[in-house]
């Protein structure tokens, strides 16, 4: 039921002042409740009219009503809300557009990490009839061999439907890290542009390496007597073998670094190094021998190693 | 939500044809339904502003489209601005600083550059 007093009165809103009153007047010998006692909602609809011709009967209200400054029960209406108090509500509204920083995701990945939220609730919404629209972001899980990882490698991501994604993995990245691949995520809408893909890296660890900011570590099994003799010893690197020396005396425990032989740092910061945990290996069965010969040097040379342990329980 | 006819009453002085060409040019966007066009409150408010640029301050039709389009786009900005300005806020004191000395570091910079 409409609350506009025109309609309620059933005349035009260009009717003269003389057609409203003749409307009301009929109207009213219709409605009024005290003629229409079976009616139960005859005071209803008489108050809805009485209302409408409290308005339209008096010249003034009238002419404000018409200007909109007073609504059908004479109640100002208030001032002009300006389209600022709404558009301030953000993606919320259907007017939200991140146009005008669109480009901010390419300055870095913190950047497009902080707008791309921004821009992929934009463009979930739609627009509606208006122009183009970012297409989606899609989002991969990539699995990378921890020398890859350290080295740096070019991959390929093969999708379902057969096309690939080629990413270049860069040398260092880390566990959980995401690679940005702009647009290459899902298309646009009218000439929109197409959305962009986030590949996560999920390293495998290795059997050897173990990786701690941008250095290597392994731990290097050397025998007997390259521990007391002091040997010179290959070394697996990620970058291939080195030769290490081995110096006499090397007790297990002991770090030895290999400097620049961890993770290249790139464009910033220093290459990270291989620290070569030496671990001393015994044979596994000992000759008579050796046992002889040892029982012999026990006897002059023996010397204490756990003078730490003594105070302690 | 507001009918078109509704909307037409609210708007002194926008005839239906007007207000379905505005609607047609895409200068505002309200739902289409069955019954017809259903608009609101926003719109409204956007309907009244392109009215007052139109006939009050007489912007042409090749530049309404640019200037609802310029004032969108600071919408954006200001609500993006406001949620960064909000999430340093929320920071500890200390990388409020840190923050704070970094954009008059990013500020100097760039003035370097001109």
């Amino acid at each position: 039921m409409s609350n506009n007093p025109y309609d309620l009165l059933g005349v035009k809103s260009t009717a003269t002042d003389k057609e409203i009153k003749a409307a009301y007047r009929k109207l009213a010998k219709e409605l009024h409740p005290d003629l229409n006692p079976g009616d139960a909602k005859a005071e209803e609809r008489f108050k809805a009219i009485s209302g409408a011709y409290a308005i339209l009967g008096d010249k003034d209200q009238r002419a404000r009503f018409d200007r909109s400054e007073i609504d059908e029960t004479g109640k100002e209406k208030p001032e002009q809300q300006y389209y600022r108090n709404y558009a301030g509500a953000g993606p919320e509204t259907h007017y939200y557009t991140s146009d005008a920083f669109g480009d901010f995701g390419d300055e870095s990945d913190l950047f497009s990490e902080l707008f791309r939220r921004a821009r992929s609730e934009e463009s979930a919404r739609g627009r509606g009839f208006k122009g183009p629209i970012r297409g989606q972001d899609v989002h991969y899980q990539l699995k990378v061999d921890f020398l890859d990882a350290a080295r740096g490698a070019k991959k390929r991501i093969t999708m379902p439907d057969g096309s690939a994604l080629d990413v270049s993995v860069p040398a260092g990245i880390r566990d959980g890290q995401s690679i940005r691949l702009k647009g290459k995520g899902a298309p646009g809408f009218n000439n929109g542009p197409n959305g962009d893909a986030y590949v996560k890296i999920e390293i495998s660890p290795h059997r050897l390496y173990r990786r701690e900011g941008r250095d290597i570590l392994i731990d290097l099994p050397i025998s007997l007597d390259e521990a007391v003799l002091g040997a010179k010893i290959s070394v697996p690197t990620i970058h291939g073998k080195v030769n290490m020396a081995i110096p006499a005396g090397a007790s297990s425990g002991q770090t030895l670094r290999l400097k620049d032989k961890g993770i290249a740092a790139g464009k910033s910061g220093t290459d990270g190094d291989q620290l070569v945990r030496i671990k001393v290996v015994l044979p596994k069965k000992i000759d008579p021998e050796l046992k002889e010969f040892m029982e012999k040097w026990r006897g002059e040379n023996a010397y204490s190693v756990r003078q730490e342990l003594e105070g302690a329980l | 939500m507001i009918s078109e006819k509704e909307a037409i009453r609210r708007l002194k002085g926008v005839s239906q044809t007007r207000l379905r060409l505005w609607v047609k040019r895409g200068w505002v966007t309200p739902t289409e339904t069955d019954a017809g066009f259903h608009f609101r409150e926003i719109d409204l408010a956007r309907l009244e502003l392109i009215r007052q640029l139109n006939t009050d301050m007489s912007v042409n039709n090749e530049a309404i489209p640019i200037v609802l389009s310029l004032i969108d786009q600071i919408h954006g900005l200001r609500y993006e601005l406001k949620t960064l300005a909000r999430a340093v806020e929320a920071q500890h004191e200390d990388i409020q600083g840190a923050i704070l000395r970094a954009c008059d570091a990013a500020r100097t910079l760039s003035e370097d550059d001109r």
